[in-house]
């Protein structure tokens, strides 16, 4: 291959000479990476963050915390056996970390969340009051839960991942991404019995 | 079992059922408008990298004062020029002398790592001749027992003192009159005969000659880097100095030195100082106690 060719190749002569920086060139492996890793999975990112997170605020920041951390880790996500694994794994890293950082909230910002849903029939807005209880404690704890477990676990539910891919994800085998899901369902089920009385404690004897 | 599995089941309804797949558009927009700026900001990130990088070259090969580049770099020319230099590789090969800029290198590298080794290290024993009129040479025993006591006995047909250097003190003896005496530092010693040891009395010592009065203008490697010998003029004195370097642990084997004599080819004169260097595992400093009984202090 002449020099000619080479730079060819590698964007830096063409046939009549020197051009300078032919940047389509060079831009595509970033438009690679964005086309192929993150654009597929976009959707799936964004709602494995919301329905973590269930609020907007604290979605949007979670993703661009997300966002932050595929930046820093472009080089280990490229080499990953299993990218998008990895990247929404990433995902439910931050929306766990916002969780976790949200203050309990107080009784006034309750009263306030209430206020944003619609005007609705008085059973309807009894069935959102309950709802939304019912939700916190779930949230709460998720938030409780050991971090791989939690991860594991939301990976399980809330992403649907077979058990190989969460092992990918984690960087574990498979049968210790098995444990972990495992755990955290018994650990889950033991806090959250009160809220389906009859058949989870049934289980817990 | 069943239940056990019934169970999961619960929990897994509940968890989907509750954290629902319910994203608001509205969000959804904000959260794709987030995605669409990461894009752009990659993007501009890596064009600015490759600007940067690019840029070099740009002003490299654009300048107006740098047009010959260009026409260096055609195929025309680089062909030739390949082949020409190809050329004068294998001559510079086969004629062997090595350049001098290697050699300076070489002499560099080896003469730091030595100042190194001799500044780490924590024992040595040496003997030291300085010729005298009349078969009268001065023979030395300078030990470095270990890094912070020193020992140099000085013998000729009528002389043998001791000098003992430790931390606190230093201590003279002179075994031909049983005199003890003690001085605070180095040079409250104003004995002639131990003038020539000053240089030798610790690795500091050593070593700061050599990086100071030391200029190096000659080193040659001997066998198969076995040893390496290095010429040192120190212009004070006026003399010349060969020290020879185990190239194994790079620890000096021996030094002469010489009065500088312009006449000669190789510039050595007279003899003036030969030492022969052993270098050992530190002596505990117990043993090496003074016991001189009579004398004064």
């Amino acid at each position: 291959m002449d020099i000619a060719t080479t730079s060819r190749k590698y964007g830096v002569l063409d046939k009549q000479g020197w051009l300078g920086c032919p940047e389509e060139i060079f831009l595509k492996d970033e438009k690679l990476f964005f086309e192929q890793l993150i654009k597929p999975i976009e959707h799936q990112m964004m709602r494995s963050i919301w329905r973590i997170v269930r609020d907007p605020e604290m979605a949007k920041d979670a993703l661009q915390d997300s966002l932050a951390k595929i930046w820093k880790r472009l080089d280990r996500i490229q080499s990953h056996p299993n990218p998008h694994a990895l990247i929404l794994k990433i995902c439910l890293n931050a929306a766990i970390d916002s969780l976790r950082k949200r203050k309990r909230l107080h009784q006034h910002e309750k009263t306030e969340q209430l206020h944003r849903f619609p005007i609705q029939p008085e059973a309807k807005a009894y069935e959102t009051l309950e709802r939304k209880k019912i939700e916190a404690e779930i949230l709460e704890a998720i938030k409780r839960l050991p971090r791989r477990q939690a991860v594991a676990v939301l990976m399980r539910l809330i992403q649907d991942q077979p058990y190989n891919i969460i092992a990918q994800a984690m960087e574990c085998t498979e049968t210790t991404a098995r444990i972990h899901v495992s755990r955290g369902r018994a650990r889950l089920r033991g806090w959250l019995s009160h809220l389906k009385p009859a058949s989870l404690k049934e289980v817990s004897k | 079992m069943k239940k056990e599995n019934s169970g999961k089941f619960e929990i897994d309804d509940l968890l989907k059922q509750t954290l629902k797949d319910d994203l608001p558009p509205e969000l959804e927009s904000r959260m794709k408008k987030q995605l669409i700026l990461f894009r752009e900001k990659m993007e501009r990130s890596e064009q600015q990298r490759r600007k940067e990088t690019n840029g070099i070259l740009w002003r490299l090969f654009h300048g107006e004062g740098l047009k010959w580049m260009r026409w260096m770099l055609k195929k025309q020319v680089l062909a030739p020029a390949s082949i020409i230099m190809v050329v004068l590789g294998a001559v510079l090969q086969i004629t062997g002398p090595s350049s001098v800029l290697a050699e300076s290198i070489s002499l560099l590298k080896t003469s730091v790592i030595v100042s190194d080794r001799v500044s780490h290290a924590e024992s040595m024993e040496c003997s030291m001749q300085i010729p005298g009129e009349n078969e009268k040479d001065l023979n030395y025993s300078i030990q470095w027992l270990s890094p912070n006591l020193t020992r140099v006995q000085v013998k000729n047909q009528n002389i043998i003192k001791t000098i003992w250097i430790s931390e606190e003190q230093i201590t003279i003896a002179d075994h031909a009159t049983n005199i003890l005496r003690k001085v605070e530092k180095v040079g409250q010693i104003d004995d002639p005969e131990f003038q020539h040891a000053l240089d030798l009395l610790s690795p500091h010592a050593l070593v700061e000659q050599m990086e100071g009065k030391w200029r190096l203008k000659q080193y040659v490697q001997h066998g198969d880097c076995e040893s390496g010998t290095f010429t040192v003029a120190i212009p004070e004195e006026k003399t010349l100095l060969e020290l020879t370097v185990d190239l194994c642990t790079f620890l000096p084997t021996n030094f002469k030195k010489f009065l500088a004599d312009p006449k000669k080819e190789s510039g050595e004169g007279k003899i003036l100082m030969n030492v022969n260097f052993k270098w050992n595992t530190p002596i505990p400093p117990k043993l090496m106690l003074p016991k001189i009984t009579k004398g004064s202090g």
